[in-house]
């Protein structure tokens, strides 16, 4: 379904082409009605962007403690936040760095997970590979040898196995061989390795571009797959030197995509890509709403992530697309939310088709994006643009008046639409709400907690609006429509496969590498918006399994 | 992952307190004390969606000239509404009304001829509040602190060896204010019983007569943390130029915690009470704890970044939307004006001025060579903008604490508002001295008196000229 209808865009749009943007050897795309849709001339070489160095995020971090250690895990303090910002990706390498607060409780983490081999009986076999009783040098060194490898994703080099093994002695003599099995493992968990992921330079690496190790590719391949360490699966293919081609990284990518945890990173990129969770702080008019409730927002919270994450991993492969999130009915509710859509029932359902086809017309989305007694269109309309349309949100001048407007006292009843109408009527807020609002009125069916109305203020609502900045423009009924029309558009398929690209890289898309991105949102548009084989191609870029050189003496061997 | 870094009961079974204030020799400062051994200290106390100038400004002149008055000479009637609750410090207090940020003017200014990205003031303001620099602007992103920060510079300027350089403490307005480099923000406590945690898990109490297996592994941790940092120096080298500068700096964290973890105990004056009650509100508690760590010299800068109100708070009607409502309707010049509004926003900043007014209560219940820890500080309020409205002129400050007597309190200090920067979106707006100016004081205040600029030295003005941001601010200093 959804191949067919992009691929119908794609005509319409080149129907419409008026020529070549000329020069180049690759692919010339139409240009749309924003501008060219398409920039990359070269559609072979190798376009890469940076590749910074990368400090796990906390969830990384604590997904990994779970699978070197396996649970349960005693309790460990609380690292330090991550984002910037909510509404942010929390992966983001330049805002990941080590902190006094962060350097100080990750010691006592690393404390306490040492001191919890020592003293349980399980984390003792995962973890030390002689008896308890029974340990001595040779132990000690298998231990940095095996525990090593997993804290560090990699063999040990022979001179930091040494340097492991000479402070494991120098423990063993100053206390006992069991207090030298602890702080090793306290001081692996410590090491730079197991914090950052660090690509460093290999032998022989070309000019240009530097070959990742097939170590380093299983790194990057399991914190974006499932923001954890890799596996003993993953581990034997990097050691058997199988990442280092496409082939070898789509056997394991597919092999992992069929993992409850890759389901896991795909709720939680959804989260940050969508602003889900921005739902959880929003407090409503108790006298106008009075059963909008914590559990009512994080049941929203719920049935959003799920739902990306059912499409993604649909068992049906033609309904993995962006098409199908941004219309499909199916619903997993909680009772709360149930009433909230005026639906009978629990548990997977399909609502109204009329009201709620897509992810914008859940309560997530809808009361996340809108003010305590109304909806907004303009914070719906922002959202939009900045989470599907890549486009940032900008600023108002600085005498805008962008308080909620309401009626006054004794003026005639008007609807939310025309309030907003109203106040950005000025030719100076048209220049931006022209766009915004032809975005953000399509939702005027869904009130402050995003509850369906068919009138507003005694009025019949009207929730039309004008699709403007894409490749497929045009008027639209209601947000069912509005996102019909998004899910055909190839400039919204471009944005979603950017957005998950900076997920997966950690960092925006950068200007040498706009054709790898164009090949990816390429991709992305030609298998019909499926968002499951947006996070393979992802992997098996060439790109995925290189990096710049870090230095002139690297550029030039 | 939540648990006590370290159990607060062994540290005060250890140090054998009672109940009582005592001398904690093993925490003692070590290093270099301004003045007459006693540390100077900075506290920023932060507040979202500046003032209201009808509801703050204590006005005796016209606009256009630089003037100053004793506070004490003004009966506390005559207060303004959002001052009126830091009467009982009026001695103490330094407020200086005239301030811009000078700085994000700039950058909005360059935003709008396409340098960068965003230009919302919110968030330009709040990378530049610390800063006064330019923010990371990158595409897609919003602007956010472009470099470290005021609070953490001083920090590795007057911090203790082997004790917090500075502490974060408090919520999220919305983008952060404290920065330990680029893009990278200062962790920030919520939570002041883990906060209390954090402060005292450097000071570790020495055993007493033979150590046991535990005091000897724990004594290890320090063996462990050498190691580790050993591992980083390894790596380094191998590093492009900013993974390096990254890496290192966590490298230079690992050997200062090692340094916390072996750093012999020594003699001090300073007199404090280790304690920490988990009663009163989170904001009460997190003033015990500020007033805790300076007075036991934990660390000696601290950040709080105050908590949201909630309408009921200021007796607004429930339901309303701070921001929305009432922020953004708040001075007479925007088009949404309410005098309503108005009113609120002075309502809502009385509350922070009774906050403010209690963390200057808790500071000055400590006394300290004669005097307070207030005294030997500089508590300064700042907020993220100068009114609800985004103005970036005008802005509201309050210094209480002379900081070891550097700055003039007990004054009330106006600068005239004769500049004009290149920004002329939404009106051009005179404005006075840049706030990072100010900043210099606070260097001046801290020891470091050969710095004469922070964050950017110049920016253009509305001419093609350049308005000079060096040098400290006139007349606040004793």
């Amino acid at each position: 379904m959804g191949r067919s209808a992009v691929a119908l865009v794609l005509s319409a749009v080149a129907a419409g082409c008026v020529g070549d943007l000329g020069g180049g050897s690759g692919p010339v795309r139409p240009p749309g009605a924003g501008g060219a849709l398409w920039a990359c001339r070269d559609t072979s070489g190798i376009a890469l962007g940076s590749a910074p160095v990368r400090r796990l995020t906390n969830r990384e971090l604590e997904n990994t403690l779970n699978d070197l250690f396996g649970v349960p895990l005693p309790e460990l303090p609380e690292q330090p936040p991550d984002a910037v910002r909510e509404g942010t990706f929390e992966n983001d390498a330049v805002a990941l760095g080590p902190s006094d607060l962060r350097v100080a409780r990750w010691e006592q983490t690393a404390m306490t997970l040492g001191e919890h081999v020592a003293s349980s009986p399980e984390a003792w076999d995962r973890v030390v590979p002689c008896a308890r009783g029974a340990v001595d040098g040779a132990c000690g060194r298998e231990l940095i040898r095996t525990f090593g490898a997993r804290a560090l994703r990699r063999p040990l080099t022979m001179a930091e196995e040494d340097r492991y093994a000479a402070f494991f002695d120098a423990q063993q003599a100053a206390v006992d061989a069991e207090a030298a099995v602890q702080l090793t493992v306290a001081a692996l968990l410590q090491a730079p390795q197991l914090m950052y992921r660090l690509e460093l330079p290999a032998e022989g690496a070309p000019a240009g571009h530097v070959e990742l190790t097939s170590y380093e590719v299983a790194s990057r391949l399991s914190y974006f797959l499932w923001e954890s360490m890799p596996d003993d699966e993953l581990f034997r293919a990097a050691h058997a030197d199988e990442l280092r081609s496409e082939e070898g990284i789509r056997r394991q990518a597919e092999r992992m995509l069929n993992d409850e945890r890759a389901r896991a990173t795909v709720r939680n990129l959804a989260r940050q890509w969508l602003h889900l969770d921005r739902v959880l702080g929003e407090e409503k008019d108790p006298a106008a709403f009075p059963a909008w409730s914590y559990p009512v927002r994080a049941a929203a919270l719920e049935e959003s992530e799920r739902l990306v994450a059912s499409v993604v991993f649909h068992p049906d492969p033609s309904r993995r697309t962006l098409r199908e999130l941004l219309t499909t009915a199916e619903a997993t509710v909680s009772p709360e939310l149930a009433a909230l859509y005026g639906i009978d029932g629990s548990g997977a359902v399909t609502l109204p088709a009329s009201e709620r086809a897509g992810i914008l017309t859940r309560v997530a989305f809808l009361a996340g994006q809108a003010h305590e007694a109304n909806g907004s269109p303009p914070l719906r309309g922002v959202a939009l643009m900045e989470r599907l349309l890549c486009e940032p949100r900008g600023t108002p001048p600085a005498n805008a008046d962008v308080t909620p407007p309401q009626n006054e006292q004794g003026e005639p009843p008007r609807t939310n639409r025309e309030l907003f109408a109203a106040r950005t009527a000025p030719s100076a807020c048209q220049t931006c709400h022209e766009r915004i609002d032809g975005f953000g009125f399509g939702f005027e069916h869904y009130d402050a907690t995003g509850a369906y109305r068919t009138t507003d203020a005694g009025f019949p609502v009207d929730a039309t609006g004008i699709v403007t900045g894409t490749d497929n423009n045009g008027a639209y009924d209601g947000a069912v429509e509005l996102q019909a029309r998004l899910a055909d558009s190839v400039t919204v398929h471009q944005c979603v496969a950017q957005q998950w690209f900076r997920y997966a890289y950690g960092r925006g898309a950068e200007a040498p590498e706009r054709c790898h991105l164009e090949r990816i949102q390429q991709r992305f548009v030609d298998s019909g918006g499926d968002l499951r084989d947006l996070l393979v191609a992802l992997v098996t870029a060439p790109e995925f399994r290189l990096r710049p050189p870090t230095s002139p003496e690297e550029a030039s061997p | 992952m939540k648990a006590p870094i370290i159990d607060r009961r062994r540290f005060l079974t250890a140090l054998g307190l009672g109940g009582a204030s005592l001398v904690l020799p093993s925490l003692g400062g070590r290093t270099a004390r301004a003045g007459d051994g006693v540390p100077t200290r900075v506290v920023f106390f932060i507040t979202p969606h500046g003032a209201v100038p009808s509801g703050w400004q204590m006005q005796r002149m016209g606009e256009e000239q630089d003037y100053a008055y004793d506070l004490a000479s003004v009966p506390e009637s005559e207060w303004s509404p959002i001052l009126r609750p830091l009467y009982r410090h009026r001695q103490r207090l330094l407020a200086i009304n005239g301030l811009a940020s000078t700085t994000s003017l700039a950058e909005v200014a360059r935003v709008q001829q396409g340098i960068g990205h965003d230009a919302n003031a919110h968030h330009v303001c709040q990378a530049h509040l610390l800063t006064a620099d330019f923010a990371l602007q990158r595409p897609g992103s919003t602007a956010i602190g472009g470099t470290r920060t005021l609070d953490l510079v001083l920090g590795d300027e007057v911090g203790v060896p082997g004790r917090w350089t500075n502490r974060v403490y408090g919520y999220r307005h919305q983008h952060p204010y404290s920065y330990v480099a680029s893009g990278e923000p200062a962790p920030r406590e919520s939570d002041p019983g883990t906060a209390f945690q954090d402060i005292m898990g450097l000071a570790r109490p020495t055993p007493v007569g033979e150590p046991s297996r535990d005091d000897r592994i724990d004594m290890a941790r320090a063996s462990v943390l050498d190691l580790a940092a050993a591992e980083y120096e390894a790596l380094l080298p191998q590093l492009g130029a900013e993974d390096r500068a990254k890496l290192d700096r966590h490298r230079q964290l690992i050997r200062d915690l090692e340094v916390g973890l072996t750093a012999p105990s020594g003699p001090g004056p300073a007199i404090c009470d280790p304690r920490f009650s988990e009663t009163g509100t989170p904001t009460q508690q997190f003033f015990r704890l500020i007033s805790l760590a300076l007075s036991c010299d934990l660390t000696r800068v601290v950040t709080f970044v105050t908590d949201h109100l909630d309408a009921e708070d200021f007796g607004a009607p429930p339901g309303i939307n701070i921001h929305q409502d009432i922020a953004h309707a708040s001075t007479p010049d925007t088009s949404g004006y309410s005098p309503t509004a108005e009113q609120q926003m002075i309502d809502y900043n009385v509350v922070y001025a009774e906050q403010f007014a209690e963390l200057l209560d808790a500071l000055e219940s400590v006394p300290e060579n004669g005097e307070t820890v207030l005294d030997h500080t500089a508590v300064v309020w700042l907020t993220e903008l100068a009114t609800g409205t985004h103005w970036q002129h005008r802005l509201p400050h309050v210094v209480a604490g002379s900081a070891c007597g550097y700055f003039r309190t007990g004054q009330y200090v106006h600068f005239a508002q004769n500049q004009l920067t290149a920004q002329s979106w939404g009106g051009r707006w005179f404005h006075g001295p840049g706030h990072n100016r100010l900043y210099v004081n606070l260097l001046h205040a801290m020891g470091l008196t050969d710095r004469d600029s922070f964050g950017l030295r110049e920016v253009d003005d509305i001419d093609g000229g350049r308005i000079d941001l060096t040098g400290p601010l006139p007349f606040v200093t004793a």
